[in-house]
C-alpha cells in the first residue's frame, strides 16, 4: 500500500515542474542571444530599427502649454485629442518593439509622456531586439501577444486578415484623428477593406549621402551632383587609394529596396494590372547604370570593405557615397561623429524624374487586448504630433504627420529636410512592391539582383526570370 | 523509445493468485513512474506530430488563422514542385554525402591514432573533443569571423600562396563548376545539381566536419577498446603489417559502430539547420538553404508570409526521404552485424 503512495508522491513531484513550465508564458522579451543580423542592414523596412542615438535633450517638453493642464501634449498638431478616449481604469498594457537600447530609450520616454496624460494606465515594456516577426507570430499563435506593438507590412499581412488587430477607426473618430493627417500614403498601408489597423509611427526615405571631405579633395561640390552622369563622374573621381587604404566612390547594393529607386527615376513600375511591369528597356538601363558603377570599380559592396551595410562602410570612410535612408543620420551621429557629410536628393537620369523609396512602420494593438480603449489611446498618442515632435527633435526619426512638415526644425537641419522632402515625392516601398505579396515580390527581385551582382546572370535574363515569377506571385 | 521499455510483464503460467496481484501492482507502479514522460511525449511530441500531419492537408497558413479548409494533397504537390524545396534537398544531399563520408573516415583515423600508445593521449582526446561540447551556434559565429574576406583563413591562404580573395560566405558558384572552369569549360548553364555544392556551402561543410569528427571519434574509441589484443598479437606473429592489421582486423570489427555512425550522421546531416541559420540564412542565392531551414522560414521566419501547412507537408516529405535512405543503408551496411536499432 505504502509503495503506491510513494509512487504517487514521486509522480506529483515529477509533474510539478512540467506544469509550472506550461504556465510560464511571461517570458522576458529580448533575451536575443541570436544577434546574428547585421545591424539593420539588409532590411530598410526595419528603418527605425537601425541603431540610433538619443541625443542630448531627449525629453524636450513640447513648446506652448495653453490652458489645458497638459499643455499641447494632448492636442498638438492636427492629430486630435486622445484624452477624449475613456480608458479603462487601472489598465495594464504590455508593449513590444524591436530596436536597440537607444531606440528603447526613445520609446520609454514616449511612454512616460503618455503616462502624464493617463496616470491610471500602467505600461510594461518588453523589447524584442531581434527576430521580432518570429516572436510576434509565435505569440499570436500562442495567444500571448502584447497589447501594443510595432507593426510592419509583413505582420500586417499576417494578422489583419485574421482579425487579430484592433480596429482603430472608432477610437480615431472619438479623438478626432484622421488618416488624412498623415503624409502621403503612409497611413493607407495599414488599412484593409477601409478599416485602419495601425498608424505610421515614423518614416525614412532614400537619399544620397556624400562625404564632404572626400568630395572636396576630389574637387566636387556635392550640391552639383544632379544627373546620373554627375553621379558616375563623382564616384569615379572619389575612388582613390590602393589595397587596404582604397576608398570607393560609391557603396553599391543589390538590395531591390535600393535599386528600385533608380528604376522609379526612369518612370518604372514593379507591377501593374496583376502583372510584372519592370521588364522594360528603361529598367535594364537603370540597372546597367548602377551595375556598371560597380563593375568599373567605382563602387564596392559593403562586405568587400569589411562592413555589414553601406552605412557602416560610409561611417568608416571606406566609401565616399552611400544610397541610404533617414536612419543614417542618427547612426552616423553615434557611430561616426567625425564624418562630415551632406544628404542630397538621388540624382536624376536624363529625361527621368525625381524618385525615392519611402519606408514606414506602425504602432498597432491586439484585437484580443483586455483594455482596448487604453491600447487604442496609446497607439493614437504615440503616432500623434504631440509625441512625434519630441522624437523628431532627438533626431531619432522623421514624423509622419503633415502638421510637423513645416516645423522650424527642418530649417536648421538641411539633411533631415532632404529626407523629409523625399518622403513627399518618394514611392512607399510597401505599396510599390504590391502590399499583400510584398515579401515574395521582394525576394524574387532580390534573387535576380543578387545573381547579377554575383556574376551569375546578365541583367536581361535575370529580369525576364524575375518578371515571370512576379507575375505568377501577384496574379494569385 | 523508452515507451517500448514499458512492456507489461505477463506472469509465468501457473503463478499463484497473489503473485499475479503483485505483478499487476508492479505494472501499475511502473506506468505511474513513466507517466510524466509518457504524458509529455504524448502531448508535445506525438500530439504535435499528429497535428502537423493534420494541417499538412489544410490551407492553415498560421495557427492564428481564423478558418481553414481541407485541400487534400495540394500542399504535397506544391512542395514537390517548389523550386526552393528542390534546391534545399539538393543542398542537403551534397551535405549528407560529403559530410558523412569525410567525418566517418576522419573519426576512424583519429580514433585509431589516439588509441595508439602515444604520450599524453588523454590530453589529446580531451582537446580534440572540445569542439563537440561547444554549442554549434558559438562555433558558427567563430567560423563566420574566420571566413571573412579579411579573415584568418584567407590570411593563411595568402601565406601559402593560395588565392586569398574569396568571399567565403558569398560565393554561389558550385565547386564542380569552378573545377571544370579551370579546364576552360563554362558550366554556368548546367543544372543546379551538376554544378555541385557552392563554395559557401562547402565552407560550411568543412566547418561541420571539423566539429563533428570528435563526437564520432569517441564512439570509435569505445569500440576499439572491445577489440581483443590477442587478435593483433596473433596477426603480428603471422607477419601482418600494421596497415594489414588495420584493414583486416580493426575495420571489420568496427563495422557495427560504422553502421551506427553513418546512420546517425545521415539523420543529422539531412536535418542540418543551425549552421546555415547562423552563418548565411540560406544564402547566397539559396545555395546553403537546407530543408529544415526552409521549413522553419516558411512557418515563422522573418520577412516571409507564413505558410505552416506547406511547411508541414515539406517536413513529412523530408521525414519520408530520411526514412528511405536509412532503410537502404541498413539493408546494405548492416548485413552480418548485430542489430542496433
Amino acid at each position: 500500500m505504502s509503495r503506491r503512495i510513494y509512487a504517487l508522491i514521486l509522480l506529483l513531484v515529477l509533474l510539478i515542474p512540467i506544469l509550472a513550465a506550461c504556465g510560464q508564458t511571461d517570458q522576458p522579451g529580448g533575451t536575443g542571444a541570436e544577434a546574428t543580423q547585421p545591424a539593420g542592414a539588409e532590411t530598410p523596412a526595419a528603418a527605425a530599427a537601425t541603431p540610433t542615438a538619443l541625443s542630448e535633450q531627449g525629453e524636450t517638453p513640447p513648446p506652448g502649454g495653453g490652458a489645458s493642464p497638459f499643455g499641447d501634449l494632448a492636442t498638438a498638431g492636427s492629430t486630435g485629442d486622445v484624452t477624449k478616449i475613456q480608458v479603462e481604469d487601472g489598465a495594464e498594457l504590455r508593449v513590444a518593439t524591436w530596436g536597440d537600447p537607444s531606440e528603447q530609450e526613445v520609446n520609454q520616454a514616449a511612454f512616460d509622456r503618455f503616462k502624464q496624460l493617463f496616470p491610471n494606465v500602467n505600461i510594461v515594456y518588453q523589447p524584442v531586439p531581434t527576430e521580432f516577426q518570429t516572436t510576434m507570430k509565435a505569440d499570436m499563435a500562442g495567444n500571448t501577444e502584447p497589447d501594443v506593438f510595432y507593426l510592419d507590412t509583413s505582420l500586417m499581412n499576417a494578422f489583419a486578415p485574421n482579425g487579430l488587430l484592433l480596429q482603430l477607426d472608432d477610437y480615431m473618430q472619438q479623438a478626432g484623428v484622421s488618416v488624412d493627417g498623415y503624409i502621403g500614403e503612409l497611413a493607407q498601408i495599414f488599412q484593409l477593406d477601409g478599416k485602419t489597423y495601425g498608424l505610421p509611427k515614423d518614416f525614412g526615405a532614400l537619399a544620397l549621402f556624400v562625404n564632404t571631405d572626400m568630395a572636396q579633395q576630389a574637387g566636387i561640390d556635392p550640391q552639383n551632383i544632379k544627373t546620373w552622369d554627375d553621379w558616375n563622374n563623382a564616384a569615379q573621381q572619389m575612388t582613390q587609394g590602393e589595397g587596404n587604404e582604397k576608398v570607393f566612390g560609391q557603396c553599391t547594393s543589390h538590395d531591390i529596396q535600393r535599386v528600385a529607386a533608380l528604376w522609379f527615376a526612369r518612370g518604372a513600375e514593379i507591377a501593374e494590372n496583376n502583372q510584372a511591369a519592370f521588364n522594360t528597356e528603361d529598367v535594364v538601363q537603370a540597372t546597367q547604370f548602377w551595375y556598371d558603377m560597380y563593375r568599373n570599380g567605382y563602387a564596392a559592396l559593403p562586405n568587400e570593405v569589411g562592413a555589414d551595410w553601406c552605412g557602416q562602410a560610409f561611417g568608416e570612410g571606406k566609401v565616399a557615397m552611400a544610397l541610404e535612408g533617414g536612419w543614417m543620420i542618427p547612426f552616423l551621429r553615434r557611430e561616426a561623429p567625425d564624418v562630415n557629410y551632406v544628404a542630397i536628393p538621388i540624382p536624376q537620369p536624363e529625361g527621368g524624374q525625381q524618385a525615392s523609396l519611402v519606408f514606414t512602420n506602425a504602432w498597432a494593438a491586439s484585437a484580443r487586448t483586455q483594455y482596448p480603449n487604453a491600447a487604442a489611446a496609446l497607439v493614437l498618442f504615440l503616432t500623434s504630433a504631440a509625441n512625434q515632435k519630441p522624437i523628431m527633435e532627438t533626431g531619432f526619426a522623421l514624423p509622419t504627420v503633415t502638421a510637423l512638415l513645416d516645423d522650424p526644425y527642418f530649417e536648421q537641419h538641411p539633411n533631415e529636410r532632404v529626407i523629409a522632402e523625399a518622403g513627399e515625392y518618394g514611392r512607399v516601398a510597401d505599396l510599390v512592391f504590391t502590399r499583400e505579396h510584398k515579401d515574395d515580390v521582394i525576394k524574387s527581385l532580390n534573387t535576380a539582383m543578387e545573381s547579377i551582382w554575383l556574376g551569375q546572370q546578365d541583367i536581361q535574363p535575370a529580369l525576364d526570370q524575375a518578371a515571370q515569377e512576379v507575375t505568377q506571385i501577384v496574379s494569385q | 523509445m523508452a515507451v517500448q521499455a514499458a512492456q507489461p510483464g505477463g506472469g509465468p503460467p501457473g503463478a499463484s493468485q497473489s503473485g499475479k496481484m503483485m505483478q499487476r501492482r508492479e505494472t501499475i507502479a511502473g506506468y505511474l513512474f513513466l507517466s510524466p514522460y509518457l504524458i509529455t511525449t504524448a502531448i508535445f511530441f506525438v500530439g504535435l506530430l499528429l497535428y502537423a500531419f493534420f494541417i499538412s492537408f489544410t490551407n492553415l497558413r498560421a495557427t492564428f488563422q481564423a478558418s481553414y479548409e481541407f485541400v487534400g494533397l495540394q500542399n504535397y504537390v506544391e512542395a514537390l514542385t517548389d523550386r526552393e524545396f528542390h534546391k534545399s534537398l539538393i543542398n542537403a544531399f551534397w551535405y549528407f554525402i560529403i559530410v558523412t563520408t569525410l567525418q566517418t573516415a576522419g573519426a576512424i583515423a583519429l580514433a585509431v591514432i589516439l588509441n595508439a600508445p602515444i604520450k599524453a593521449r588523454r590530453l589529446y582526446r580531451t582537446l580534440f573533443y572540445a569542439p563537440s561540447v561547444t554549442s554549434s551556434v558559438v562555433i558558427s559565429m567563430i567560423f563566420l569571423w574566420l571566413y571573412l574576406r579579411t579573415g584568418f583563413i584567407n590570411y593563411a591562404f595568402s601565406m601559402i600562396g593560395l588565392p586569398s580573395g574569396t568571399n567565403w560566405m558569398a560565393s554561389p558558384n558550385g565547386i564542380f563548376q569552378n573545377v571544370v572552369s579551370l579546364f576552360g569549360i563554362d558550366a554556368s548553364g548546367w543544372p543546379y545539381f551538376l554544378k555541385g555544392p557552392s563554395v559557401t556551402w562547402t565552407a560550411i561543410m568543412a566547418m561541420n566536419i571539423f566539429t563533428t569528427i570528435p563526437t564520432f571519434m569517441v564512439m570509435f574509441l569505445a569500440a576499439l577498446q572491445n577489440i581483443p589484443d590477442q587478435l593483433y598479437e596473433a596477426a603480428g606473429i603471422d607477419g601482418a603489417s600494421a596497415w594489414q592489421q588495420f584493414w583486416q582486423i580493426t575495420l571489420p570489427l568496427l563495422r557495427p559502430t560504422i553502421v551506427l555512425v553513418i546512420v546517425l550522421s545521415t539523420i543529422g546531416t539531412l536535418q542540418v539547420f543551425d549552421q546555415a541559420f547562423v552563418m548565411t540564412k540560406g544564402g547566397p542565392l539559396d545555395t546553403s538553404l537546407t530543408p529544415v531551414l526552409l521549413i522553419y522560414t516558411k512557418t515563422l521566419g522573418e520577412d516571409t508570409p507564413a505558410n505552416a501547412s506547406l511547411a508541414a507537408a515539406m517536413a513529412f516529405i523530408l521525414a519520408a526521404i530520411i526514412f528511405i535512405i536509412t532503410l537502404i543503408q541498413r539493408r546494405y551496411l548492416e548485413r552480418g552485424t548485430e542489430q542496433y536499432f
